[in-house]
């Protein structure tokens, strides 16, 4: 997985022949599940405008049979404009998608035989649970008897056993979406796409359909494409996630990649929380050696490519400095005073200002301590891993 | 101390007797005409002296009012079916999709309730002489349609507003032709705003007498149009029989409407 994120896999390029693509299986897909029954997708230079907005700016990626992506980004981002591209209700104005190695650019949606999720549902309110569930089956001329056995399966499937004759709007919010997640399963599509599908639900709720979802993918073993704008639902459910940013595809990769090392100030932030700060290249090297105007000095890997006095972005991950308030400022060690702090619950924050003038947040678990009072004397630290060089140049 | 006048609670009996004296004023016509049919006398008169059905066997045995009620009926119900169904394609166009001049069709369609009946009726005729279809069913039938279309229109544009549009892109996303989608999802969901505009047009077209008037002839004559003559030429007890049971025709077409639009909005789980 790691360093794969960027497109052009030759593999994608395959004759549609559903027996050979469910033969081929990617590393990550095989991990999870020997033979994987979605199908691969591929975008190749999709632009889509609306006027003078660019809702998806030039987005190349591949995506493996079997694979979770999400696609993650704020509103506007052109991550819905891309799944509905997908889906068939949206053309793009230049590039093309491929499914199983068919051109389905333009083909309408209800040939293109993908499954989708809708943050509304979208269920029929006039169709009891189980006439929801087999409709795709009816359009699709599967047999009466055939209907209701797998009807029956997907039920199963989403655990919503015995409320085949409810209507929708007796169904609690999660059950209704259980229902919408199983009428775009029973046709056993080669591809699933979900539009923010827990959007309407409760934190609780949410996090509960996370751990469904994700069991139920790796059932049935669908390419699944997730648009989200909650970190948490992408991180926990995807293989890979696409953050997104003003129809341009900011970063790739796997949800740890991306945590660890994001490689712009804007992945950095969407997800997690990060310190920056700017600092210049003093020794160059690896590790180099690198001061902040103020005078913090401190040691970071990954910057070969640098030379003495270059600018950069150093950032560091608040949970991962280390506040001690009996111990002083000496070696790796600086002295710091807190500023604020706050107790979170399962966490607690602190705003420290160093005394060589640099101000960090930093986030320890709860383990019981007591908070530490502001203007406390304290000293922080961190692990020379732990901090990183942002590639992009300083944002604006 | 006496108790004193409580002006509030009073005020309160206001809008009911307001109420009261409106319905009152709005059903006079009916405690009249609704007697007289039951009156013995040969002449149209009020109050009635001595009791009888002998107006409503009248109506029953006159070949002329019978054939009248027939085509009336008849005209109704292709009246009913033409406007349900131009509404519907209208309040599509109307609602689904957006074009230059949108408001423009729309106010056009909406003209025929603002300007007066006599004019539409006026213009049928003059229309009606160059193409032939002045005392027609074809002419009856169109003349009808022109006023209750607005009102279909009106109905079904509701209906469908009501009615998410993304699920029939959902419908289609899971293998749906367009046309089919339309039919299994927001065919269903506007069914009891199509069942009012059926209604209204039926209704509207069988009470309907100004349009009669001009594009009918001996052979066309309609219900409202046979009372209107009889009320000019012969004044007999049979036009109240007639207008009883036109009334409570009516009636009973407006209480099952209500009762079936209340049916089909809980089983479409709309409710």
């Amino acid at each position: 997985m790691k360093g794969s994120f960027v497109t052009a896999a030759p593999s994608t390029v395959r004759p549609a022949d559903p027996a050979s693509v469910a033969d081929e299986s990617t590393v990550d897909a095989s991990a999870r599940s020997p033979a994987p029954r979605g199908s691969p997708i591929a975008f190749r230079n999709i632009v889509k405008r609306y006027d003078a907005l660019t809702a998806v700016d030039d987005l190349t990626l591949d995506i493996a049979a079997g694979e979770f992506v999400s696609f993650l980004g704020p509103s506007g981002s052109g991550k819905t404009t891309t799944l509905l591209i997908v889906a068939g209700f949206v053309i793009p104005d230049r590039g093309t998608i491929t499914l199983a190695g068919d051109d389905i650019t333009r083909r309408p949606p209800y040939r293109r035989n993908i499954g989708m999720v809708y943050q509304n549902y979208a269920l029929f309110p006039h169709m009891s649970v189980a006439r929801n569930i087999a409709f795709p089956l009816r359009m699709r001329g599967v047999p009466r008897a055939d209907i209701a056995r797998l009807v029956a399966r997907a039920l199963a499937l989403v655990r919503l056993e015995g409320l085949d004759e409810r209507l929708p709007n007796q169904l609690s919010g999660g059950q209704q979406q259980r229902v919408a997640l199983a009428r775009a399963l029973v046709f056993e599509p080669p591809l699933l796409l979900m539009d923010e599908p827990l959007g309407a639900l409760d934190k609780k709720l949410r996090e509960e359909l996370c751990v469904e979802i994700k069991r139920i993918q790796r059932e049935i073993r669908s390419t699944v494409i997730y648009v989200t704008h909650d970190q948490h639902e992408a991180m926990t459910m995807s293989d890979r996630i696409v953050v997104m940013r003003g129809g341009r595809v900011e970063q790739i990769g796997s949800p740890g990649e991306l945590y660890e090392r994001p490689r712009t100030r804007f992945v950095a932030d969407f997800l997690g929380a990060s310190n920056f700060l700017e600092a210049k290249v003093t020794v160059a090297g690896e590790p180099a050696l690198l001061c902040t105007p103020h005078g913090l000095a401190m040691r970071v890997a990954g910057v070969a490519h640098t030379t003495v006095g270059d600018p950069v972005t150093v950032a560091i991950r608040p949970e991962r400095i280390r506040i001690d308030a009996h111990r002083t400022g000496a070696g790796e060690w600086h002295a710091a005073r807190v500023v604020d702090s706050a107790y979170c619950g399962e966490t607690q924050r602190f705003q420290v200002a160093l005394d060589v003038g640099d101000t960090l947040i930093a986030v320890r678990p709860n383990v019981g301590e007591a908070l530490i009072a502001p203007g406390s004397r304290v000293s922080v630290t961190w692990m020379p891993a732990d901090a990183w060089i942002i590639p992009e140049p300083a944002a604006p | 101390m006496r108790e004193k006048f409580d002006v509030f609670a009073a005020a309160r009996f206001v809008p009911w007797l307001f109420a009261s004296l409106v319905l009152l004023f709005l059903a006079a016509p009916l405690l009249i005409v609704i007697p007289a049919a039951f009156n013995d006398s040969s002449i149209l008169s009020f109050p009635p002296r001595a009791w009888s059905l002998r107006w409503f066997r009248d109506y029953l045995d006159s070949s002329s009012w019978i054939d009248a009620t027939i085509l009336s009926f008849k005209v109704a119900l292709v009246v009913s079916g033409v406007s349900t169904f131009l509404g519907l394609t209208t309040a599509l166009l109307l609602t689904r999709h957006s074009f230059v001049g949108r408001n423009f069709v729309r106010a056009l369609v909406m003209a025929p309730l603002v300007v007066p009946v006599i004019v539409i009726a006026v213009g049928l005729y003059y229309v009606y002489l160059r193409v032939g279809l002045n005392g027609t069913f074809t002419g009856l039938v169109i003349g009808h349609s022109v006023v209750t279309f607005p009102y279909a229109t009106v109905v079904i544009s509701a209906a469908l507003l009501e009615v998410d549009p993304r699920l029939e892109n959902a419908a289609v996303g899971l293998g749906a032709i367009r046309p089919r989608a339309f039919v299994e999802v927001t065919l269903p969901l506007i069914r009891p705003g199509l069942v009012v505009a059926a209604l209204f047009g039926f209704l509207i077209s069988f009470d309907e007498v100004v349009i009669a008037i001009f594009v009918t002839s001996a052979e066309t004559m309609t219900l409202p149009r046979r009372i209107w003559n009889g009320i000019r030429f012969e004044l007999s007890p049979t036009i109240a029989a007639v207008s009883t049971i036109l009334i409570a025709l009516s009636t009973l077409v407006m209480i099952a409407s209500e009762l079936l639009r209340r049916h089909l909005r809980r089983t479409s789980g709309l409710g």
